[in-house]
């Protein structure tokens, strides 16, 4: 069992990266004008940044905006960009910056709200972003996510970064602007708060059993 | 202070590989743990379920939605990358046009002196303008935009009718005695050629390789400093090819723009030959950076009073953008 899921995991990382290009590479290839570079990045990250953005951001015509805004932006400003370590983080934390800006914007049309100085994105989990090995089971899928939703914005952008996009604690914390220990702190806390989670794990260890 | 310790334990990475059996190192380290701390079991268990649960659905995106946006993204890059790069030349470029209005004052004072005392006739149409003039013979020629024709003002003393183009132009030929009881000679200089007719209709186009088409009647042409005649009949076209050469071909069979009536009619033109047709026509720069785009073919009739309708039928039917700004016309490809 063990050994198949390790097959799985080899050819799943197979798949994805076709020819694999090193970000460090890929990026000054990028900065240098190289339009297919540029493609690469748009191609490899769009699905990702889009699933963040309309997860963060419910319309879709803002977050569609928003991201086109940062491409362009960046395409634009090529030659003034720094080293990037990790491409997937440098544009997540642009788009969740760029994000969170346009909301503002727009809520301050609307209301006036004192929130606004301590503006963080809320992510809600929906059943469909659960896996279950069962797939048609809604019921289950549901149990996971009314775990989740119930935790803290912060605890909860957490978890969504580190899992549900598989990005290290080290990104996740310069993507969220904070510091490497709060991350793992957040994690931590909302780990304990989901081990308490009786109906959660009566569901997860029945999933996992079968 | 052991807890918490075992809390950041059950947060890190090394865990995380664990239970998703990652990481060999990290699979044998927390099995080697488990054998030795048997007091954590249950917690350690529901820690495993919890990190479990933590798997999602990547989400599947539909590919074409990626790639629309991107086919967005290109076209409102290049049209900013167009914008930008505008705005920083404006200053140069308004001292060009200054450059340029003077260069054209200065020959058109030029012009003026050189013809004082010359009676040559000279006769342009400008970038959006056509003409149709009657020749000291009483011959007809209908010059197309931005095109220029020249002869003398009398021909009476003259053997043969000659004058010189510039352009595009449609002519309609009398025929004329002359003083020796034959036909006097009409003969058609461009840049590259010598048409020579006796009566007949047809029209010459010099731009890009000069190119002669009749529709009635017989043309004789020959090459300037050259000594070979080409005959050309009803329904053929000759042109001057990029090494010099005349070559003939029908002229159903060629490519081919007409343009009488204010409108073109392409006949599996390339886009390249509409490109020098618009330069030519408007007195505008057309950039093409994408060269295979320039050999994709069109047919049927366009209508040419409007540039703005024209490039936006292109566009459509091409499937490209184009970028129009003062002189310049600027046309990419879709990708």
């Amino acid at each position: 069992m063990k050994f198949l899921n390790r097959i799985g995991q080899n050819l799943n990382t197979e798949l994805s990266e076709e020819s694999p290009m090193m970000d460090a590479e890929l990026w000054e290839l990028f900065k240098k004008g190289d339009e297919a570079a540029f493609k690469r990045i748009y191609f490899r990250n769009y699905p990702m940044l889009h699933q963040y953005a309309r997860n963060i951001c419910k319309d879709e015509h803002v977050s569609d905006d928003v991201i086109q805004d940062m491409f362009s932006d960046l395409w634009h400003s090529r030659r003034n960009l720094g080293v990037a370590v990790s491409i997937k983080a440098y544009l997540f934390s642009s788009l969740r910056r760029r994000i969170l800006l346009k909301m503002k914007q727009i809520r301050r049309k609307q209301v006036l709200a004192l929130e606004l100085f301590t503006f963080n994105p809320d992510i809600e989990f929906s059943p469909e972003m659960v896996l279950i090995r069962e797939e048609g089971n809604y019921f289950r899928r549901s149990i996971v996510k009314e775990a989740l939703n119930q935790l803290s914005k912060r605890q909860k952008e957490v978890i969504y970064l580190r899992f549900y996009q598989d990005i290290p604690y080290k990104e996740v914390a310069k993507i969220m602007g904070i510091n490497y220990q709060s991350v793992l702190n957040y994690c931590q806390k909302a780990l304990q708060i989901l081990r308490t989670n009786d109906a959660l794990l009566r569901v997860v260890s029945e999933d996992a059993i079968r | 202070m052991l807890m918490k310790k075992l809390e950041k334990l059950l947060a890190s990475e090394s865990f995380v590989n664990y239970v998703h059996r990652r990481n060999q190192a990290d699979i044998t380290w927390w099995e080697q743990w488990i054998k030795e701390n048997p007091q954590h079991e249950e917690l350690v268990e529901r820690a495993t379920l919890v990190v479990y649960s933590l798997r999602f659905n990547p989400g599947v995106l539909d590919e074409r939605v990626t790639a629309e946006q991107w086919y967005k993204l290109q076209a409102r890059i290049r049209k900013e990358a167009y914008a930008v790069n505008n705005t920083t030349n404006s200053g140069r470029k308004q001292f060009y046009r200054f450059a340029a209005a003077c260069m054209g004052l200065l020959a058109l004072v030029g012009a003026y002196y050189l013809f004082w005392y010359n009676p040559k006739i000279i006769y342009e149409t400008g970038i959006a303008q056509k003409a149709t003039l009657k020749l000291p013979d009483d011959s007809e020629v209908t010059l197309n935009r931005n095109s220029a024709i020249q002869f003398l003002k009398s021909w009476e003393k003259d053997t043969v009718r000659q004058v010189w183009l510039q352009g595009e132009a449609y002519f309609k030929v009398n025929r004329e005695k002359g003083a020796d009881g034959g036909y006097k000679r009409f003969e058609v200089h461009t840049d590259q050629l010598i048409i020579d007719v006796v009566g007949t209709a047809f029209s010459v186009n010099t731009f890009g390789g000069d190119y002669v088409s009749l529709e009635s009647g017989r043309v004789d042409l020959r090459l300037k400093g050259m000594d070979d005649v080409y005959t050309l009949f009803p329904g053929q076209m000759a042109k001057v090819n990029d090494a010099g050469h005349i070559e003939m071909s029908e002229l159903k069979v060629g490519p081919h723009i007409s343009w009488v009536d204010g409108k073109i009619t392409l006949n599996d033109n390339s886009l390249g030959e509409v490109i020098t047709f618009i330069e030519h026509s408007y007195g505008l720069t057309v950039h093409c950076d994408e060269k295979d785009l320039l050999g994709r073919k069109l047919s049927g009739q366009m209508r040419i009073d409007n540039l703005d309708d024209l490039l936006a039928v292109l566009e459509k039917v091409l499937d490209l953008v184009i970028v129009k700004d003062h002189g310049n016309v600027k046309i990419f490809a879709i990708k």
